[in-house]
């Protein structure tokens, strides 16, 4: 082979790389649920957008910079909160291409935002339909309503783990065969996205409509389609809808999970029974597996509707759409994103303080049973956020905030104990903590949380073949800051703001800790819901029900 | 006497021969789609269709042939060798293909069969992958060029599903040689193209797996060239384009643009072969400013951009499913950034940003003594703030745009002229001897994606798809001239017009061709069937 043929295959595998990575590039990262993965990492490794140069400096994009708000609310005298914005990067849909934020109120209205635009293009309202009356007046602890953001289909292997992502398209070239001998891409001919044989997945058979067990465990009447839900009708290109499938996955106020067809909004199933009635829901997570398994969990906290704190798993792929619970019989689950997954699909969670046994511990459950596998109890550790999960050479680590203190575990040896901490200072304001997670351009794992002062950095190291915690650097004072996110190496941060002071968005280089821009008072109130980020843009849900977006300008 | 006589003799045979209508003694040839390398769709030796005649247009002859259909694809625009000659005397042929490896010719006089061609296959065709959708319907999907070797001769070029190029006698369907490896099996080219000696297509959608690229078949030494740019398929429906000094043109479809990675999607491409290697280079580009925009919402570029010239300089014009256009200078494609054109419409239609609206398939020019006209498709309702000077009432479901090229004081500027009346789903159109020949094509474009309740795919769209319609219409106002109404009883996907010798011709999705034509052509009065009782 001369070099000439050499070279021109040399371009053409870089232009089936190209192909190949095309399906990866295109709409690959998506926010699918609270803290953005199924570990709760709040990072995103690459950004077609946000990096550092773009946020110091304008470039071709243009300044990073508020680019539309929208007033949500369905009942004007109903609570203003809105759930984290779960992100749906490219839907080809019978309107056209659309990138699309979905949110919903606390007065349980589902929006599906189109971000390029800031405009609705749909909106499903959840009826009310469990036997207890809904909770109209609640308290802080207990505000009733819709509280959990929604989730689309997260797979459990997971992101963090991955060696990559949002891949690249590749570089143009091309070639020259050989006389008579055709083009150089025969060579490569049929390898591409689209070559292959899409793997079989054996659908899921079609549900009947049965409640859940958790009706059952929770003493309500049995529910039957709720009212004003739709039927569930077909899928694409008119197959049955399965569940565990792409949908806008919702808990209402009524303990029924609804698949929204991502779309128009029509709901793909019969909704199912899933959680009591007037819980305080966090943390719904779709986990999807590689042999076509999804289960829905999620956490129910403070006591809500009377009922114990606890851990709820759905079997998605089951017809009766059997549903089992983790009680943590009194103690108060921990954090606003509710459980994390391990590799292996292992639920983790953790407990505040109390007098109760079952109060500040880690626990492992199993993916399916939710029966414990193991379990720590730190005294007075106080635990305020949901668990990460971050992979730890060939195993796993979890880090969970305390009062005062982080916590590291190692996953496989859950039951010793901690295997690391560390201080961070006096907690944020807001009662639920959060972390973030990223790997830096020096393949360095850090954490960031946020404490009273602003935001505070760890680096993962290992000492004496032990991993340990490096303080990092220390932001800018950010007041009562929210869990922040991290994307392509820039760290947001949010402001909780007050009735006289406004919110306000920061932008931090994760390896510097140097601000690099923030939203100044383009935010006109307070900020308790989770942020969200992909594809560019930042999305902040204002407790008045306006959610913010901020991003770069796209030409149109 | 016999002086008288003889001088008189010739005095006859003079004015009979100025007489007979230019058509009957030099045929008009419609070589390849787009009607030539340039894509302009102008048919210039046209004279028995004028204004006045098409309105008497006729339907000549309708042949059923036997192709199966692949998905939404069915048959090709036919290919109009005007004089060929054959064992049964001279003959104007119709080369029709067929996306199931057949290709046809048509005896255009009679409406008959004359030959039929399949292609045996080296491809074996494995389920699942990107393949037995709309967008890969696998088989024929190039149309065929033709070339005139001498009078008389032609030889039809054809790209088979398994990627070979064969090369057919057109008055026989004989192979003058044995297929030659040309593109990997199972892609998708688009119409082919044939400019001093060399062959030229380019594929999309990455079907079969494989990469999107520009291709050239050196005819002389069997050389093949291939460029991909990277990011985005290269879909022109009628083919790409061939400059004067044999640059290539296409867009790349929806991709990311980043010339700082040598990668070029949503763009328009120039390459050209290398005279010593016959490899293909990259020459020149223009990525529209809001590349990015298009890229989001799958509004890129995918129509055959036809090129000539004005005012000693050449110029490409081209569009996209964002539906506008975009003049441009060949000589610096996009101006020294690559983003600057020479010129750039407003939006015509498409405001609802929806990618199964815009420009599809091709534009088209031509020149009007001294005025140069360009014209395009588009699908949907005209945009609420485009206007033409003249305007033959409300647009829902598509139309053709005529835009006159002017220049003052050194800009140049499009200027709309006249919008057509309604049509459902404007294709192409083709011109000739002053008249906009056009179409809608009657098929369902909705893509139908998770929705409850619809069919989704080709089956649904096949189901609510209805029929074409051919139109005449003035090319300088607009105004409808001639319409085949009820006529043509079936639709038809990617595929266009071809005009020649007083004849145009129209495909459809049931494996009909339908020939219309002037009144002064005699009509075959019966259905006659193509190779199949």
């Amino acid at each position: 082979m001369n070099r000439r043929v050499a070279c021109a295959l040399a371009c053409t595998a870089v232009a089936v790389s190209a192909a190949v990575l095309d399906g990866q590039g295109r709409g690959a990262v998506e926010w699918t649920t609270s803290g953005f993965d199924a570990q709760r990492s709040a990072w995103i490794r690459n950004d077609p957008r946000i990096s550092v140069v773009t946020l110091q400096k304008p470039g071709a994009f243009g300044p990073f910079k508020f680019l539309w708000k929208l007033k949500l609310e369905y009942d004007p005298a109903a609570a203003t909160a809105l759930t984290e914005p779960i992100l749906l990067d490219r839907l080809i849909g019978f309107r056209g291409f659309k990138s699309i934020a979905f949110v919903a109120t606390a007065s349980e209205t589902v929006h599906a935002i189109d971000v390029d635009v800031g405009t609705t293009l749909w909106k499903y309202h959840i009826n009310y339909s469990a036997s207890p009356p809904p909770l109209l007046a609640g308290t802080p602890a207990c505000p009733g309503g819709l509280s959990a953001a929604l989730s689309r289909p997260t797979t459990v292997a997971p992101f963090a783990f991955a060696a990559g992502g949002g891949g690249r398209e590749g570089r143009s070239g091309g070639g020259v065969g050989e006389p008579g001998r055709g083009a150089t891409t025969l060579a490569v001919a049929g390898r591409g996205r689209g070559g292959a044989p899409a793997p079989a997945v054996a659908p899921a058979a079609n549900p009947a409509v049965v409640p859940g067990s958790a009706a059952a465990a929770a003493n309500l009447a049995p529910g039957g389609l709720p009212g004003g839900a739709r039927q569930g009708g077909p899928g694409g290109a008119g197959a049955p809808f399965t569940p565990g499938a792409d949908a806008a996955y919702v808990v209402g106020s009524d303990g029924y999970l609804h698949a929204l067809n991502v779309s128009n909004g029509w709901d793909n199933m019969t909704p199912a029974l899933f959680l009591p009635a007037n819980t305080r829901a966090m943390g719904l997570v779709i986990a999807t597996g590689t042999r076509g398994e999804a289960t829905a969990y999620a956490v129910t906290t403070h006591g809500c509707g009377s009922q114990a704190d606890a851990v709820w798993a759905l079997d998605l792929a089951s017809p009766k759409k059997a549903v089992v619970a983790f009680k943590a019989d009194g103690a108060t689950i921990a954090g606003a994103s509710g459980v994390a997954l391990g590799r292996d699909g292992t639920v983790y969670v953790a407990t505040t303080d109390g007098p109760n046994p079952m109060s500040n511990a880690v626990f492992a459950l199993d993916s399916t049973t939710l029966k414990p596998k193991a379990s720590f109890a730190v005294p007075r550790a106080d635990f305020v956020s949901s668990p990460l999960v971050i992979p730890w050479k060939d195993r796993e680590a979890l880090i969970v905030v305390g009062r005062s203190q982080l916590f590291v575990f190692d996953t496989a040896t859950l039951q010793t104990g901690p295997v690391a901490s560390a201080s961070y200072g006096a907690p944020s304001t807001d009662s639920a903590s959060g972390l973030a997670s990223w790997i830096d351009a020096n393949d360095a794992r850090w954490i960031a949380v946020p404490n009273a002062r602003g935001i505070q950095t760890f680096r993962v190291v290992e000492q004496n073949g032990q991993l340990a915690l490096q303080p990092g650097w220390t932001s800018r004072a950010i007041t009562g800051p929210l869990p922040p996110l991290v994307v392509n190496g820039v760290l947001f941060a949010m402001s909780t703001g007050t009735r006289s002071t406004p919110a306000v968005l920061y932008a931090i280089d994760a390896a510097s800790a140097k601000e690099l821009w923030n939203s100044g008072r383009a935010i006109t109130t307070t900020v308790r819901g989770g942020l969200s980020a992909g594809g560019g843009n930042v999305y902040v849900p204002g407790a008045d029900s306006t959610l913010y977006a901020f991003g770069f300008e796209i030409e149109k | 006497m016999t002086r008288r006589l003889a001088a008189l003799t010739a005095y006859l045979a003079i004015a009979v021969a100025i007489a007979i209508p230019r058509a009957q003694t030099q045929k008009a040839d419609w070589l390849t789609d787009g009607g030539d390398p340039q894509r302009t769709a102008w048919q210039r030796n046209e004279t028995l269709l004028t204004k006045d005649t098409v309105k008497g247009m006729k339907l000549l002859w309708k042949i059923k042939l036997d192709n199966q259909t692949r998905q939404m694809h069915n048959l090709f625009p036919p290919l109009i060798a005007g004089s060929v000659r054959t064992r049964d005397g001279e003959k104007e042929i119709a080369v029709v293909a067929g996306v199931a490896d057949n290709v046809y010719a048509i005896d255009v006089a009679k409406g008959t069969l004359l030959w039929k061609k399949t292609f045996d296959s080296t491809f074996r065709d494995t389920p699942g992958g990107r393949g037995g959708g709309v967008l890969c319907p696998g088989g024929l999907t190039a149309t065929p060029v033709l070339e005139k070797k001498e009078a008389g001769s032609y030889i039809a070029y054809a790209v088979s599903w398994d990627g070979r190029l064969w090369k057919l006698d057109v008055a026989t369907g004989q192979e003058i040689e044995p297929p030659a490896l040309f593109l990997p099996p199972n892609g998708k080219p688009y119409a082919l193209n044939l400019v001093n000696g060399v062959i030229y297509t380019s594929t999309a959608q990455g079907c079969g797996g494989n990469p999107n690229n520009f291709y050239s078949y050196d005819l002389a030494t069997k050389k093949v060239g291939n460029w991909a740019p990277g990011s985005g398929g290269l879909w022109p429906r009628t083919g790409p384009s061939v400059g004067k000094d044999g640059t290539v043109y296409a867009g790349s479809g929806d991709g990311d643009y980043l010339p700082e990675e040598q990668t070029y999607g949503q763009a328009m491409i120039g390459v050209k072969q290398n005279a010593q290697t016959k490899a293909l280079e990259l020459k020149d580009w223009y990525a529209p400013s809001n590349a990015y925009w298009m890229r989001k919402r799958d509004l890129d570029f995918n129509a055959s951009s036809p090129i000539f010239d004005y005012h000693g300089k050449e110029y490409l014009v081209s569009s996209s499913k964002e539906c506008r256009l975009w003049l441009l200078d060949t000589s610096k494609l996009g101006g020294d950034d690559h983003r600057t054109p020479a010129y750039r419409t407003p939006l015509m239609c498409n405001e609802e940003v929806n990618f199964t609206m815009g420009v599809w398939g091709a534009l088209a020019t031509w020149q009007d003594n001294d005025v140069r006209w360009i014209l395009t498709p588009f699908w949907g309702p005209k945009h609420r703030q485009f206007k033409a000077e003249i305007e033959h009432g409300q647009v829902v479901y598509g139309a053709i745009t005529a835009f006159r090229l002017q220049e003052t004081g050194g800009k140049l500027s499009l200027t709309p002229i006249w919008i057509s009346r309604d049509m459902y789903m404007a294709e192409p159109p083709v011109i000739a001897d002053g008249i906009v020949f056009a179409y809608g094509s009657g098929e369902s474009t909705t893509q139908r994606w998770p929705e409850p309740g619809h069919v989704g795919g080709a089956e649904g769209r096949i189901q609510e798809s209805t029929h074409a319609v051919l139109y005449a219409l003035d090319a300088r106002t607009g105004e409808e001239l001639w319409s085949s109404g009820e006529q043509i009883t079936s639709w038809n996907h990617f595929t266009g017009l071809s005009v020649a010798n007083g004849r145009v011709y129209i495909d459809t999705f049931d494996g009909m061709v339908y020939c219309f034509g002037a009144p002064s052509l005699p009509a075959v009065a019966a259905t006659s069937p193509g190779a199949r009782q």
